[in-house]
């Protein structure tokens, strides 16, 4: 669990020290990764701009994204992420405080893994992200990274 | 009868009877003294009879009267008293005869050797049978007049001199000129010259050619003043040489038809005008939705980001230091938090009521029966201590949309049961509250608990109007407006009655 890495996709600072807070709450010690936009994000995947460079055979095990992004939205961002081959099959969960249900088609039909509505009530949220640990670091077995082996 | 050296030597009967008539000569006392064999053929008159007691035997008459002569019409007589040679036409009953016969006479004095008269000599022709012909032919024109006069349409005849040769009552009517002032007069004599020009042109035109020549639409005032518009047809009538000897125009007039053409194409008009205005409107409310939905998308994440900021830093407060907070400290947090938990839910109900106005009615037919008991199932499943005895009508059917119909029971079933909570055992019922089949059907849901004073009644279905205070019942008071514009989308009614302590009762229709 040590080497695995969480891409957590978040503008918003206090979005991104509750979701740091509800983690270390759920004991999910994995190193995380907060890009705050979504070309960062897209930079850190794919080792472009300030990520120039970056060993491209870590990936993290899962990538949390918002909708509502600086510069590239989350859905510009889950489209990109599916185009790629080096990035295809990884998984995303998209975590957003909407609940319009055209958010949720549109994430789901770009190929989102999961969608979490960000709950007002912290515990809820420190509950929801739990799970989401227990899913994505316990039960799920990640896909085969393309390059690592070759 | 007195002969010259040199005259023609002829028999002067046989010159009588020559064109088939005849000649009887009478003398001055009026009695036939000589009859030529045609004469005697047609009159059937003996010499030495009175001429004047035979005219009156035979009802001699002029054409067209019955009155019998006086002794001074008679020709003869004129001729006995000297009057130079006369001529006449006669009708007569010729014995045996069935009709009257036509008599032509033509009367001569007869003088002696001193130049008094002596007698008359009166020629006389048969016409019957060129009368009758005539008068054929005149009822046959009459007939063939009373025809195109009843004929809505104005016709006429121009012969080549571009003169009115006939026309019927609908044109006089239309130019306000009588037949006898129209035939034989040209459009020149009545029409403004602009006019009549055009008008020859067309009638030259068809002359030269020989063929039908059309006037699809022209303006004409009529003798009234009033505007018409006219289509006319000129086709040529030949002689029996072949040869084209007038032209017929038909005249329709197509003023009605034209206006209603008209008045259709200004309604075409107006309605295309009215789509347009229609669209544009349409175009109007699709960008005022499209805001909406952005406003409902901006409030659904931005108003709720500071809320969970506030909430989860005030959560992050008392697990931290919750014991080096005061317990009152501790307490004012935790009503930090119940005010953002409240306010979540306050974005979501008006999220979802700002949603209700922008999503399509899809009606199917819903068991509101079995969706009510559904309903209630669960909210004693939410409360299995409560005491609620639920009666509902069975086999109450509608048409309407199965998700919002169970929002409408979901919020009037769930009022009943939050506002009868403090009774030890409670009714709650959903009835229909009109005979079957008459329409439109109207339900009810009533209960026995806190009820409300109708003095408020009209507050009741407004955004965040609420009856209760929190302390009492909770509730954001969005249910009731969500409701309500539940069944105002469906075309349906709302109302309440209640009293205080008295239960409450929610009647709904749901439109056809």
């Amino acid at each position: 669990m040590r080497d695995k890495l969480i891409l957590l996709v978040e503008d918003n600072p206090d979005d991104e020290a509750l979701t740091l807070r509800a983690f270390k709450k759920n004991k999910i010690k994995n190193e995380i990764v907060v890009a705050h936009d979504g070309v960062e994000a897209l930079d850190f995947l794919f080792g472009t701009g300030r990520h120039a460079g970056r060993d491209l055979s870590v990936m993290p095990e899962v990538v949390l994204l918002d909708l509502k992004l600086p510069k590239l939205d989350g859905l510009d961002v889950l489209r990109r992420i599916r185009a790629d081959h080096r990035t295809n099959l990884l998984p995303v969960v998209v975590l957003t405080s909407s609940n319009e249900e055209k958010d949720l088609v549109d994430t789901y039909s770009l190929g989102a893994n999961s969608y979490i509505r960000k709950p007002v009530d912290f515990v809820e949220f420190t509950e929801a992200v739990g799970q989401l640990g227990l899913y994505w670091f316990q039960l799920n077995q990640p896909p085969p990274r393309p390059g690592k082996g070759a | 009868m007195a002969t010259n050296e040199g005259d023609p030597q002829v028999d002067l009967a046989e010159v009588a009877d020559a064109h088939g008539g005849g000649m009887v000569v009478a003398d001055v006392d009026g009695r036939l003294t000589w009859q030529s064999p045609g004469a005697e053929r047609l009159l059937g008159i003996e010499v030495g009879s009175d001429l004047a007691a035979w005219c009156a035997r035979s009802h001699l008459r002029r054409p067209g009267t019955d009155a019998p002569l006086r002794l001074d019409d008679l020709l003869f007589v004129s001729a006995l008293r000297g009057d130079p040679k006369g001529e006449r036409e006669y009708v007569w009953d010729p014995p045996g005869a069935r009709a009257a016969a036509y008599l032509r006479v033509a009367a001569i004095p007869m003088r002696g050797p001193g130049g008094d008269v002596t007698g008359a000599a009166i020629v006389l022709r048969d016409v019957t049978d060129q009368r009758v012909t005539e008068q054929r032919l005149e009822l046959e024109e009459r007939f063939f007049a009373d025809v195109i006069d009843c004929i809505a349409d104005p016709i006429f005849v121009k012969d080549r001199a571009y003169r009115f040769a006939l026309v019927n009552r609908a044109l006089c009517a239309m130019v306000g000129f009588s037949r006898e002032e129209l035939v034989g007069r040209t459009d020149y004599d009545f029409l403004p010259k602009e006019q009549s020009d055009f008008f020859r042109l067309k009638d030259e035109q068809m002359f030269v050619t020989g063929s039908h020549v059309s006037i699809e639409e022209e303006p004409i005032t009529d003798a009234t003043g009033a505007e018409h518009v006219l289509s006319t047809i000129k086709a040529p009538l030949h002689d029996d040489r072949g040869e084209v000897s007038h032209l017929v125009g038909i005249i329709h007039d197509i003023t009605q038809a034209k206006r209603a053409a008209e008045a259709l194409e200004r309604a075409n008009q107006a309605l295309a005008e009215r789509v347009a205005e229609r669209e544009a409107a349409l175009a109007q409310l699709a960008a005022v939705n499209h805001e909406l939905e952005a406003f409902s998308y901006s409030v659904s994440h931005d108003l709720r980001q500071p809320l969970r900021a506030i909430d989860g830093f005030s959560k992050a407060l008392i697990e931290d230091y919750g014991p080096t907070l005061p317990a009152e400290a501790r307490g004012y947090l935790e009503r930090v938090r119940a005010g953002t938990g409240r306010m979540g839910d306050l974005i979501d109900d008006l999220l979802a009521l700002s949603r209700l106005s922008q999503i399509e009615v899809v009606r199917t037919r819903v068991d509101l029966s079995a969706l009510t008991r559904e309903v209630m199932a669960a909210l004693q499943a939410g409360s299995p201590t409560r005491e609620v005895d639920a009666f509902v009508d069975e086999g109450l059917e509608v048409e309407a949309d199965p998700k919002l119909v169970r929002i409408v029971l979901e919020n009037l079933l769930g009022n009943a049961w939050k506002f009868t909570g403090h009774k030890a055992r409670a009714r709650i019922e959903l009835r229909r509250s009109t005979p079957a089949g008459e329409a439109p059907a109207t339900y009810v849901v009533r209960d026995d608990g806190a009820g409300f004073d109708m003095a408020y009644v009209a507050k009741l279905f407004g955004a965040f109007q609420r009856l209760h205070g929190a302390r009492e019942f909770e509730g954001t008071g969005i249910g009731l407006a969500t409701v309500q514009r539940i069944v105002h989308r469906h075309g349906g009614r709302i109302w309440a009655e209640g009293e205080v302590d008295g239960g409450a009762e929610f009647y709904f229709t749901l439109g056809s």
